[in-house]
């Protein structure tokens, strides 16, 4: 027999006085139709068949969720389901129940909207400021040998495939060591730095700065650099990558970004995912090149070369790109999510950078 | 509540014919997720043990058979110490093979020999806390089998290069539901291994289709314009896009297709005891839940994610009927692994749930 037809919390079921409710004893998955009712601090189950009396101590109460009946378990075995629509206040504070905080915080319209405001807030700040901050905390405690394990690592993986030998002569390589040696670094945490060469057909005028300290210069940006100032303003940018421990921030910011994308929208999407997370690592690692910038700036400065060297540098490289693809005919993906700020503005902050330094003296 | 008799029901119901119910909303979703996602962001994740199970609470409680609810009994700590547990070995597996390859070899190898084992627990666990008229579910799949499962069935599978995944596919199905029960009732799963290889076929003939579709309506136009031979960076961007439509495709067209087939068969080929299901999900409802989720919580950055899942879940439901010639009201409890407090103990120390 199907008890749907009537109500299964029919209000004619009245015999017993109390809530009415259904009964399950835990032993058979039999419905009961009971009443329910506290009395001298237990809890009293009436129906056909049923009778049962159990301390208060035993009870526990089911959060109130809208479209679920409520449910009153025991602790041996066995619950009490309640209609929706039954008015079981007074039942509950017979019991002494008391909604959890997060019910109270879930039951108002109000309180869901102001979670909503403080997630969003959080989840700003901690892209913001907490992953960063966290980042910089944890890269700062890594241990010297793994920066350097990594660094060897990485660099094992390029050789042969990305990056080639030098083509330079051993003369210019020890020339220009010599001159970078010669560069000044502001004092605190001053970097261990040691420069190597590589050429690459691929990735053109660029320079690297590795976990361990190594900064490397491909032929290109050698070749194309037009004063001995431009590359030591190319080593100061990379010095600032070093010393702020740039390298190991990223590697740790973009994790904890990919992993949590791929937590929040990896169900619907995991290309969803891993796009979004790659927009939102992008701020981090521009973030990154500006501060080196600044640091390139600092280092300038106080070596008595204008910051500008940076500003014409970096305006070569973009030039010396720009020829490479066109000739290569071809444009990578990647640079519609630019992880570089634009040239422009680099140089845009490098002169109001100088002019600050020039009203300083 | 909702009512289950339409005005334009046609037949009148077999009184043997029972329809699963669910009375749960996107809206009361939407507040319990907020709450769960503040409070597991001000924990640092701690609580998401706690979120976990009370989102398994409601979408549970939310299910109704002849009127009664199905209840979720999880205990957060058991699922915090799996998650921990869960975490702790992905980072062990990805740091072993920067630090040292022989120890990542072991490391790898102890995983594999573990992974039958968690499988079975993880089961174990969600069906010992699942419930339906306070009788509890359970799941007994040995280690073994669970491996034979996994190992000696997805060598095959390599082997033979895919041709065999169906038949793995249908003993991980048969090794799930021949040891699962309902108290003391045992589920049986009794789908011929010919019907599954059927839905496998066909959709691999569709995504095979779609594919070739596609190469050639890319092989048209690609020749067609000469002014992509001179802009070869467009060319990447055009080609990129269609391997995202095809992508697209795939889960809008084909994912349905597969999901609402399997599952007819799944559990149109289930029994338990006496009661046989009947699942009549059509690709086209499948088609229209999954596409329209999808759009949704893209446009909305995701915070239609509550909606669609609530979709998903009423959709299941909604094509999901029970046939009880014998009622449902007999079914007895097995109390044989609850007896006594150290039993509860000992099963909450050891269980845990690792699916995330």
């Amino acid at each position: 027999m199907r008890s749907t037809l009537t109500s299964p919390f029919s209000s004619a079921y009245k015999r017993f006085p109390g809530v009415s409710c259904r009964y399950y004893d835990g032993q058979t998955s039999k419905a009961n139709r009971a009443t329910i009712l506290i009395k001298a601090g237990s809890c009293v189950i009436k129906g056909d068949g049923v009778s049962r009396e159990i301390p208060l101590s035993e009870l526990t109460v089911s959060e109130p969720f809208a479209g679920t009946a409520r449910m009153i378990k025991f602790k041996t075995g066995g619950f009490c389901e309640l209609d929706e629509t039954a008015d079981i206040a007074p039942l509950l504070s017979q019991i002494g129940y008391r909604e959890p905080l997060v019910a109270r915080i879930q039951g108002r319209w109000e309180r869901i909207a102001l979670s909503f405001v403080l997630l969003l807030g959080l989840v700003a700040a901690g892209y913001r400021w907490g992953l960063p901050l966290a980042a910089k905390i944890v890269a700062d405690r890594i241990p010297r040998p793994v920066l350097t394990y990594i660094s060897a690592k990485s660099l094992e993986a390029l050789d042969g495939k990305w990056l080639f030998p030098t083509k330079l002569s051993e003369k210019k390589k020890r020339g220009l060591i010599n001159t970078f040696k010669k560069i000044k670094l502001p004092g605190e945490n001053r970097p261990q730095i040691r420069v190597e060469f590589r050429s690459s057909e691929l990735l053109g005028a660029n320079a690297f700065a590795l976990p361990d300290g190594t900064i490397l210069f491909l032929d290109r940006l050698v070749k194309i650099a037009g004063t001995r100032k431009e590359l030591i303003a190319i080593y100061a940018h990379e010095a600032g990558h070093v010393s702020h421990r740039h390298s190991i921030r990223q590697i740790i910011q973009n994790s904890a970004v990919a992993a949590l994308m791929a937590a929040y929208i990896g169900d619907v999407s995991a290309i969803v995912g891993a796009v979004s997370g790659w927009i939102l690592e992008s701020k981090y690692s521009r973030d990154f090149e500006r501060t080196a910038d600044r640091y390139a700036a600092t280092v300038l400065e106080m070596n008595r070369i204008s910051p500008l060297a940076l500003g014409t540098a970096l305006e070569r490289i973009e030039t010396d790109h720009n020829r490479l693809r066109e000739k290569q005919q071809e444009q990578a993906f990647a640079d519609y999510i630019s992880t570089h700020p634009s040239t422009e503005e680099r140089i845009r902050e490098l002169k109001a950078f100088t002019r600050a330094g020039l009203r300083r003296k | 509540m909702q009512v289950q008799k339409q005005a334009g029901d046609p037949a009148p119901q077999r009184p043997d014919r029972y329809k699963l119910e669910f009375t749960g909303s996107g809206r009361e979703y939407f507040r319990i997720w907020i709450v769960n996602l503040l409070l597991s962001i001000i924990t640092l994740g701690i609580y998401s043990a706690w979120a976990k199970v009370r989102t398994n609470q409601y979408f549970y409680r939310c299910v109704k058979l002849d009127n009664s609810g199905f209840d979720y009994h999880g205990s957060p700590l058991a699922i915090l110490k799996g998650r921990i547990i869960a975490v702790a070995m992905i980072a062990a597996l990805n740091i072993a093979p920067q630090v040292h390859l022989g120890l990542y070899l072991v490391l790898l190898v102890m995983f594999l020999i573990m992974l039958p084992w968690l499988v079975t627990r993880s089961l174990a666990f969600r069906m010992h806390n699942s419930s339906w008229r306070s009788i509890r579910f359970r799941f007994r799949g040995s280690v073994g089998e669970a491996a034979t499962c996994f190992y000696a069935y997805g060598l095959l599978t390599m082997i033979t290069l895919g041709v065999a995944y169906p038949l793995q596919f249908w003993k991980i199905q048969k090794f799930t539901f021949d040891n699962t029960s309902f108290g003391k009732t045992g589920f049986s799963f009794k789908s011929t291994l010919t019907d599954v290889y059927k839905i496998f076929a066909l959709t691999f003939l569709f995504v095979l289709i779609l594919v070739i579709g596609f190469m050639i309506v890319m092989g048209i136009t690609a020749t067609g314009a000469e002014s992509l031979k001179q802009d070869k960076g467009q060319a990447g961007i055009i080609a990129m896009a269609y391997v995202m439509v095809m992508y697209a495709g795939i889960i809008i067209v084909i994912y349905p297709f597969f999901k609402a087939k399997i599952t007819n068969l799944i559990w149109n080929n289930v029994a338990l005891g006496g009661v046989s299901f009947t699942s009549t999900i059509t690709v086209r409802k499948y088609f229209t839940v999954i596409a329209g989720n999808l759009v949704l919580t893209i446009l909305t950055l995701g915070l239609y994610w509550p909606w669609a899942l609530v979709k998903i879940i009423r959709m299941r439901m909604d094509y999901l009927e029970l046939t009880a010639p014998a009622g449902l009201d007999t079914f007895a409890a097995d109390l044989s692994e609850d007896v006594g407090a150290a039993g509860e103990e000992i099963t909450s120390a050891f269980d845990f749930d690792i699916s995330f």
